[in-house]
């Protein structure tokens, strides 16, 4: 159930498309679908679909590195805060950021596909994955000159856990002790077996603030990573500068500056001008369009990046797994992708597509069947349903389209649906998080490959304390929990493939498929490493 | 004297009226900046919390109220959403921008229209008025984010001619910065100098059938000294209005380019702040908007009387 479709938008270089140039046009779109197919050898190992190839992609050779300069990044998004515990931390939201100031401890390696220290030393698993012992390198100092020890690695989780940073509950669920061993040291005792327990130090948890940042009536963003919090014009620009006393010396860039330029387009034509080093989108027209004109970058696709909420609340339609599982049979993922995107992107009804890591062939989601989806609602209507299901929608063009497209066939098997354009992303979040108050709405997921268990844990395990409603079970926190626990790779697929069957009885959300996020970057950019959600650190990274 | 205190009477009442206007109107948008600040999947308590620690459990009018008895003393309060910096300095860091954009949009849009309509009503009813009229009625009728979106395809796309985002502050680099600004400043002029040259080149029309220019043209004046030496003040009165009510209104209305060409102005603020429910930022900007406003209408008000002497007998 994945399909690439070719797009049917001219593309050209960095969107210079325009009505006198649409035979120009027309020729690149040939070129383009050239350039796909070839772009999907370029990693006959990894998992890809068409344009689509995660990982490091188009890296050009490296000449020498060159000392000083300065680095302009476009963000995706303004951070409010350069906080681990209050930012969600992903490439997309201020994580670069956040990475550039505070480092992290451990790493997610695109290229081994596995998790390698970076701030720490070690993190070392006991046979069992139940203990586990981190080791902080010797003699790092915080930006403010403070040490970086065991001590304020404890501190600086603590604070994590106490003020509820995002990961906090996947964490109080798993780890019952953390205790400083010594003066670099902490061993971590884990309730039950986790062999990938050290993805979390990837994100959030692994940034490790200093006591100095609370100091103030505001919080300061101090650390131990390359650069320092220089300044920041608010929806404008934030300033990074250069750490000198930074653990791997004092990096070769002078300067950082992440500008904030809202529209997305005008980010990519930025960048097409070489106004700006580096730019992360998730625009699927964009990002193929990138990728096909062989943009260096980092490409992460996330899986349940397209996906509905279904509250299945008592009260609501979705109590009833009728209702559920006749939402995702009524909707053919490529019917909404085309109309959204032009068909750009992947599409799958899939937990892990053939993007994914964790794919296996005939191992996939409930495909469109809009007769089975018909049948359940009937049944559900007999047993006192009135068909009527309210969807909540983003207002922009895209989901605009999103919206008609899923509405359009979900009435088409018996339901009266209503969809609600909302006009602001915190509106929704107040409705669907908070109040709970929905039907069905449109959410990411984001299950990322580098670590999916921490957000599967956290909306579809029934102690995950953000499932906004949607179905859960024992069954499904079992299966949850048999993944957490899958040490090689045969236990991991064959968890993936229980899950995804469990998931196909209970239906959850709506699954449409992953959505592309592509940090790139122009080919005078050098020494840029991976982590996980799409966050590049950029201590090694120079202009040349 | 009882002019000028009437005037002030006036600004008060129109400041307090647009400033409770926008805090209603931004109190009935949907969405909490509770939860744009911590974001989704917090606890209930949590937003609870942080609701309380910002006010936002008060009555509607009691917040009025308290922002109010701020703004009276110059303390437009902080921004709610971090950073949490005074409203003052984020508007101080926009109204540049705007201000800006708007000066560089009409100077543009005068220098422009002038000779435009100097040309249409001196050849009145010939194809070149009739040409000049089609492109300004044509002009008026292209809404600014398609203009806007045109010349971006044209210009910058295309020919590469112009820079597609960023400001660059004068601090750092005035030719930056002119670089930056023309393009946007060009969009903005667009329908203004077509709204300019229709306005002015009517009222030049009406000049031109009066009895001084007549004997100016008996005495043998040339053509183009009774136009520019002649008509052209006397004719300016509804053009200068125009001036003062499209720097008022393009200060705060520029969001579309502002989005355009991710600017940092007074547009993003008010809509950014808006949408995140940040009323002080809103409140802060708007009044500041009015204000300018009410300003340059008033200098506009006075600026009649260096026009034409005879109507300074009027507002004496």
């Amino acid at each position: 159930m994945t399909s690439l479709r070719a797009t049917a938008r001219p593309v050209t270089r960095h969107g210079r498309a325009s009505l006198p140039f649409l035979a120009a046009a027309l020729g690149c779109v040939l070129v383009a679908g050239c350039a796909s197919s070839e772009d999907a050898e370029k990693r006959a190992d990894g998992p890809t679909v068409g344009a689509f190839v995660p990982g490091l992609v188009n890296i050009p050779p490296e000449p020498d590195a060159v000392q000083g300069g300065t680095l302009t990044s476009g963000a995706y998004a303004e951070p409010l805060e350069l906080d681990p515990v209050k930012t969600i931390v992903a490439g997309t939201t201020g994580g670069t950021e956040m990475a550039a100031v505070y480092d992290v401890l451990m790493r997610w390696d695109e290229e081994s596909q596995t998790v390698v220290p970076q701030l720490a030393e070690a993190l070392t698993p006991n046979e069992d994955h139940t203990t586990w012992e981190l080791t902080v390198r010797p003699d790092v100092t915080f930006s403010d000159g403070t040490p970086l020890d065991a001590e304020a690695v404890r501190w600086s989780i603590a604070r994590y856990l106490e003020q509820g940073g995002h990961d906090s509950a996947v964490w109080t669920h798993n780890v019952t002790g953390m205790e400083v061993t010594g003066d670099l040291s902490l061993e971590f005792t884990l309730a039950r077996p986790w062999p990938s327990f050290d993805s979390l130090f990837t994100t959030g948890i692994g940034m490790v603030v200093a006591k100095s940042a609370d100091a103030g009536d505001e919080f300061t963003p101090v650390g131990a990573g390359p650069f320092v919090f220089a300044g920041r014009e608010p929806q404008e620009r934030m300033t990074l500068t250069a750490n000198p006393d930074y653990y791997g010396g004092r990096p070769p860039l002078d300067t950082l500056e992440f500008v904030y330029i809202v529209d997305p387009n005008a980010l990519w034509d930025t960048f097409g001008q070489g106004d700006v080093s580096m730019a992360i989108l998730r625009d699927p027209l964009i990002v193929e369009e990138a990728l096909t004109e062989e943009t260096p970058g980092y490409l992460q696709m996330v899986g349940l990046g397209v996906t509905g909420l279904i509250n299945s609340a008592e009260g609501y339609p979705g109590h009833d797994v009728r209702v559920r599982q006749a939402i995702q049979l009524a909707i053919d993922p490529d019917l909404v992708n085309e109309r959204a995107n032009d068909g750009a992107g992947v599409v799958s009804s899939s937990l892990f597509p053939e993007t994914s890591r964790f794919h296996q062939e005939g191992v996939e989601g409930l495909g469109h069947d809009p007769d089975a989806a018909r049948v359940l609602v009937e049944q559900a209507k007999a047993d006192g349903f009135d068909g009527k299901i309210t969807y909540l929608q983003g207002s922009s063009p895209q989901q605009r389209a999103i919206g008609l497209a899923v509405q359009a066939q979900l009435d088409a098997v018996g339901f009266e649906t209503t969809t609600k354009f909302l006009a602001s992303i915190t509106d929704l979040i107040t409705r669907v998080a908070v109040d709970g108050d929905y039907d069905m709405s449109t959410w990411a997921l984001s299950w990322r490959d580098s670590a999916p268990y921490a957000r599967m844990f956290g909306i579809n395990h029934s102690a995950g304390g953000v499932g906004y409603g949607t179905a859960s079970s024992p069954e499904m926190d079992g299966l949850i929990e048999d993944f957490q626990a899958a040490a090689t790779e045969e236990e991991q697929l064959a968890a993936a493939k229980a899950l995804q069957e469990g998931w196909n009885e209970l239906v959850p959300a709506l699954v449409m498929g992953p959505s592309a996020e592509f940090a790139m970057w122009q080919e005078d950019v050098h020494g840029v490493t991976s982590n996980s959600n799409t966050m590049v650190l950029l201590d090694e990274a120079w202009v040349s | 004297m009882r002019n000028v205190l009437v005037r002030l009477a006036e600004l008060a009442a129109v400041l307090l009226i647009v400033s409770f206007g926008v805090f209603l109107m931004v109190a009935l948008i949907p969405g909490d900046p509770a939860v744009a600040i911590l974001g989704d999947g917090k606890p209930p308590e949590q937003y609870e919390s942080l609701r309380e620690e910002l006010g936002l459990n008060e009555p509607v009018f009691q917040r009025y109220l308290d922002w109010l008895s701020g703004a009276v003393t110059g303390d437009l309060g902080n921004s709610i959403m971090p950073p949490q910096s005074p409203v003052g300095e984020r508007l101080l860091a926009a109204i540049p921008v705007s201000l800006q954009l708007a000066a560089m949009g009409l100077v543009i849009a005068v220098v422009i229209s002038i000779p435009l309509a100097l040309l249409s009503a001196a050849r009145q009813g010939s194809a070149i008025d009739r040409a000049i009229g089609a492109s300004m009625f044509g002009l008026l009728s292209v809404p600014s984010f398609l203009a806007g979106l045109l010349l971006i395809m044209v210009l910058v796309n295309n020919l590469g001619w112009f820079p597609r985002s960023q400001w660059v502050r004068i601090s750092d680099s005035l030719s930056g910065n002119l670089y930056h600004a023309i393009l946007p400043a060009i969009v903005i002029a667009l329908s203004e100098i077509a709204l300019f040259t229709r306005i002015l080149r009517n009222d030049l029309v009406v000049t031109l059938q009066e009895d001084f220019v007549l004997a100016a043209r008996a005495r043998g004046m040339s053509p183009r000294r009774i136009m520019v030496g002649d008509a052209l003040r006397p004719s300016s009165f509804s053009l200068v209005t125009l001036l003062g009510i499209s720097t008022g209104r393009l200060i705060g209305s520029t969001v579309i380019v502002e989005y355009l060409f991710a600017l940092p102005g007074m547009g993003s603020l008010i809509v950014s702040g808006a949408q995140t429910g940040n009323f002080p930022v809103v409140q802060g900007a708007v009044l500041l908007t009015a204000l300018i406003y009410v300003l340059v209408n008033s200098c506009v008000d006075l600026s009649y009387g260096v026009l034409d002497p005879r109507t300074r007998r009027v507002h004496a």
